[in-house]
């Protein structure tokens, strides 16, 4: 919702400067995104939450900064002459529960012309294309008062009949509709439209019908302000794919006791603007708003907000937002304004009422206070233990999604499944046709891993994640949780020598546990990969779990402090350093002055430590790093490698007397 | 070879610690949920705007991809009984096209503590507290007003942006805030479907997205590396 700070003083005079106003809605649930200087305007981009359809008007937010402000909202009376026109129409409301309200005004003599030049300005910051002084002023008064209105031409509905007769109801099946845009809408039971005739003159809440639309020739109008069902309204847009300004407030909900001053105003200014006759209101009710009254109390609401409120500060702060308040022995008893009927239910939702006057920064603050635990280890605990004593062999965590594709089932196709598809979830709407599925294993994802890093020679890798499958035919369950191992490359061991550690790990004698996943050829040349020893193994996470011995086992708190560095395209350079050094120095500081020497060293990972007195003399350690050095900007070669490595050997020399083993 | 663990597992382990610390039981729910969970027992019927908040993963079999780990609320409590303090930690998806701040997975943290006279107070206090830990102590907070429908009230906590120290950048889109907390007191009638007495007790509840925490604290410029197994970014941490 845009509002326009000068039309905004309009409804409500403040002199605070915009941006501190901004701050002051954003705080109060109508987040500014935008503060949009103009040539003698500002504009505020706010962003509306559904339950406040109230501020989707210049009216709605004027209401919020008079309660910030402790300023009074300004409704002028729109005066004008109703005149006795012959120009009559018959409305038949079909249901109260469809339109609960309809009123509107015949209007003779219109001058179809153009709009003020400062009316088409203001419609055209808020995205509206300004056409005829009739339309623009529907819409420029949906913005300044929140109630959509519409204009039909009168003559195109009476078709020379003298008591011409619409009738607004229910859509049947079969039945459309040519609306404004010229597009042919199929109407349903859920839609709400206006017939004249037997033939559907309008899609109601969303959008008029082509056939009574207004045009140059235009002499008579019906202007229409009506309350429809949000929730048709609602089904019918959502069915279409058609939202528009209108139908966008209707589904929101509208206030039911402002009808009648928006169809004033517009009133008043299509006389003003178009030189018309209007005549006399026809107002029919057929459903009124009830009253809502929600009963609390001060203590009820103190004891919620953990602040001491007494019933004077409530009705004070709760009078500012136009709720009407009546106090009986204790008991607040809080009626509702006309605006605010569809949000508020509850006492509670009172009490945020509350604290956006109140400020919550002006709460006194109380912690929860710390309590014992239950010492067992969590299901989560255990997995994170998992992933600690394979992280500790050296595997890689990866994350993939859990969509895969058509095309992964073929490339994976085997005799026992030969279309397995039907016994895997499918999404609706996929993103794409490569996440149609849910993943029924993560052996699939292992070897997408494989597959997405060529670059690297040996990968040794696991993924923790949930499969799923209709049949449960790998875990017996529709969603189950799995670890998987893959294992690519000459120098690397088999996947399932980790999984067999794994279970040692945690005592489990039964091998059963260990799923190892066929890897054939055809299905790594359909993955392009081209790496030797490619084996991958599963194990079924819950049957791990309850056969693991977890005691004594505590989660590796340690984080890496490493930030990011950007991979880079380029080729890398990849080289071996083994250090000697004192068996006091840390790991982690060792590290850092390697990473430290140059902004191109990508990684520094650990594969060999040792201590030996023979080979290395008392309290030496040797520590032996795998670095990767790679440029964002070129292909380095290797002399300039060769000057990367040599400046790590000096640094490490200079400041930990560090020496490189040869 | 040296092992990695996914820099969003170490994040996870961070936070979960801090909370374990206050007394939090952890506890886990499906990835792929039901209509109730997800939405209709969180007051976001279908025939309410506040559906279309959050873009959804639906199946063809009726059910979704969890769009907050929020649907394992009323999940969760169905089988305990308050005093409760609760952590979920989780994958989400919504129907999002993906760039380098948005993606369709993600992972979130609900919280939730529910007990007898649980206040506003308890929970904005508790939640800064909280974020000092994890963001130091110097940091500074906004609190809005919004709608999550399955609070009342509900709130966002914003802290001050790490990247530009409140000047205003592109992570923050120029405001100078970081949106990290949605929060609230849970809704009474949210209560009632986890089969808990509103007037007995009450509760409040919070959820963090990781992902983005995680781009912050690593400098981290694309949220899809965190699913693209690069190795050479996994490698890194």
């Amino acid at each position: 919702m845009n509002i326009s700070i000068n039309w905004l003083k309009k409804f409500v005079k403040f002199r605070k400067p915009v941006q501190k106003l901004a701050d002051d809605l954003t705080r109060v649930g109508l987040e500014v995104e935008q503060i949009q200087e103009k040539e003698n305007d500002i504009i505020l981009k706010l962003d509306v939450s559904p339950n406040r359809y109230d501020c989707l008007s210049v009216l709605g937010v004027a209401r919020e900064v008079a309660m910030l402000e402790n300023k009074k909202v300004i409704l002028k009376k729109f005066n004008f002459t109703e005149n006795k026109i012959n120009k009559k129409l018959n409305v038949e409301i079909k249901d109260s529960k469809i339109c609960s309200r309809y009123s509107y005004y015949v209007i003779d003599n219109v001058k179809i012309g153009k709009s003020p030049k400062w009316m088409v300005q203001l419609l055209e910051s808020y995205g509206f294309r300004a056409l005829n002084n009739v339309v623009d002023i529907t819409n420029f008064v949906m913005i300044a008062l929140g109630q959509p209105l519409h204009a039909f031409d009168y003559q195109k509905i009476a078709q020379n009949k003298n008591n011409p007769k619409i009738i607004v109801r229910k859509g049947k099946k079969g039945e459309s509709v040519v609306t404004l845009d010229n597009q042919i809408y199929d109407v349903d039971e859920n839609t709400i439209v206006i017939e004249r005739n037997g033939e559907i003159i309008d899609l109601s809440g969303i959008m008029g019908g082509l056939k009574s639309e207004i045009d140059k020739k235009t002499k008579t109008i019906i202007l229409q302000a009506a309350l429809f069902d949000p929730v048709m309204i609602r089904q019918t847009r959502r069915r279409l794919n058609h939202e528009t300004d209108a139908s966008y407030r209707y589904e929101r909900g509208i206030d039911p006791l402002n009808n009648i001053r928006a169809l004033k105003y517009a009133a008043k200014l299509i006389e003003k603007y178009a030189g018309a006759k209007v005549g006399e209101l026809n107002d029919l009710i057929l459903d009124k708003p009830k009253k809502k009254i929600i009963k609390t109390s001060a203590v009820q609401l103190s004891n919620y907000i953990g602040q001491e409120l007494t019933n004077q500060q409530i009705v004070e702060m709760l009078s500012k937002l136009g709720f009407k308040i009546n106090i009986e022995k204790n008991i607040l008893k809080i009626k509702v304004p006309s605006w605010r009927l569809r949000d508020i239910n509850f006492w509670q939702d009172i009490s945020e009422e509350i604290i956006r006057v109140y400020d919550i920064h002006n709460i006194k603050l109380k912690p929860i206070e710390s309590k014992k635990t239950d010492q067992k280890l969590s299901l989560w605990e255990k997995k994170e233990i998992i992933k600690d004593s394979l992280f500790e062999m050296g595997l890689i965590e990866v994350y993939n999604y859990s969509f895969i594709g058509q095309e992964d089932l073929e490339k994976t196709k085997n005799e026992k499944h030969e279309d397995f598809s039907k016994d895997l979830f499918e999404l609706s709407f996929p993103l794409s046709p490569e996440l149609k599925y849910l993943r029924p294993n993560l052996s699939l994802s292992l070897i997408k891993t494989i597959a997405k890093n060529p670059q690297a020679a040996n990968i040794e890798i696991f993924e923790i994640g949930n499969v799923f499958d209709k049949a449960g035919w790998s875990f017996n369950k529709e969603e189950a949780s799995e670890i998987c191992i893959a294992c690519a490359g000459e120098k690397t061991k088999d996947a399932f020598y980790y999984a067999k550690k794994l279970l040692n790990d945690f005592e489990i004698k039964n091998n059963d546990l260990i799923n190892v996943y066929e890897n054939k050829s055809d299905i790594l040349k359909a993955y392009k990969i081209r790496k030797k020893n490619v084996s991958i193994v599963g194990i079924d996470l819950d049957k791990f779990i309850q056969q693991a011995n977890f005691s004594n086992k505590k989660i590796n708190l340690n984080s890496s402090a490493e930030k990011y560095r950007d991979v880079s395209e380029f080729p890398a350079i990849e080289r071996d350093l083994a250090f000697v050094v004192d068996t006091k120095i840390p790991l982690s500081k060792i590290k850092k002055i390697i990473l430290q020497t140059s902004e191109q060293i990508i990684s520094a990972d650990l594969f060999d430590e040792f201590e030996s007195v023979e080979k290395l003399g008392l309290n030496k350690k040797s520590i032996a790093f795998h670095i990767t050095i790679q440029s964002k900007e070129k292909t380095l070669d290797s002399q300039q490698g060769q000057e990367i490595i040599e400046k790590i050997i000096k640094n490490i020399e200079n400041e930990i007397h560090g020496k490189i083993r040869s | 070879m040296q092992g990695h663990l996914h820099p969003v597992t170490q994040f996870f382990r961070k936070v979960i610690k801090s909370f374990k610390e206050l007394g939090f039981e952890i506890v886990e729910g499906p990835e792929k949920e039901t209509e109730w969970y997800n939405f209709d027992s969180l007051r976001m019927p279908d025939d309410h705007p506040a559906r279309d908040i959050q873009d959804t993963f639906w199946l063809k079999n009726g059910e979704v991809m969890r769009t907050h780990t929020s649907a394992s609320q009323v999940r969760t409590m169905e089988k305990r009984t308050p005093p409760a303090r609760i952590v979920v930690p989780g994958r989400c998806f919504r129907r999002e096209n993906t760039d380098a701040s948005h993606e369709h997975t993600f992972y979130q943290l609900e919280g939730m503590v529910i007990d007898k006279n649980i206040t506003v107070a308890n929970m904005i206090g508790t939640l800064e507290e909280f974020a000092k830990k994890i963001f130091g102590k110097n940091i500074k907070f906004r609190v809005r007003t919004n709608l999550y429908p399955f609070v009342e009230p509900g709130f966002d906590i914003d802290i001050t942006c790490t990247i530009c120290k409140g000047k205003g950048c592109n992570v923050c889109k120029q405001t100078g805030w970081l949106e990290v907390m949605p929060c609230g007191m849970i809704h009474p009638i949210v209560l009632k479907n986890m089969g808990i007495d509103p007037n007995k007790y009450s509760g409040f509840a919070f959820a963090f997205g990781i992902d983005r925490l995680v781009m912050l604290e690593k400098g981290v410029k694309d949220i899809r590396l965190f699913y693209s197994s690069d190795l050479r970014f996994l490698k890194q941490f």
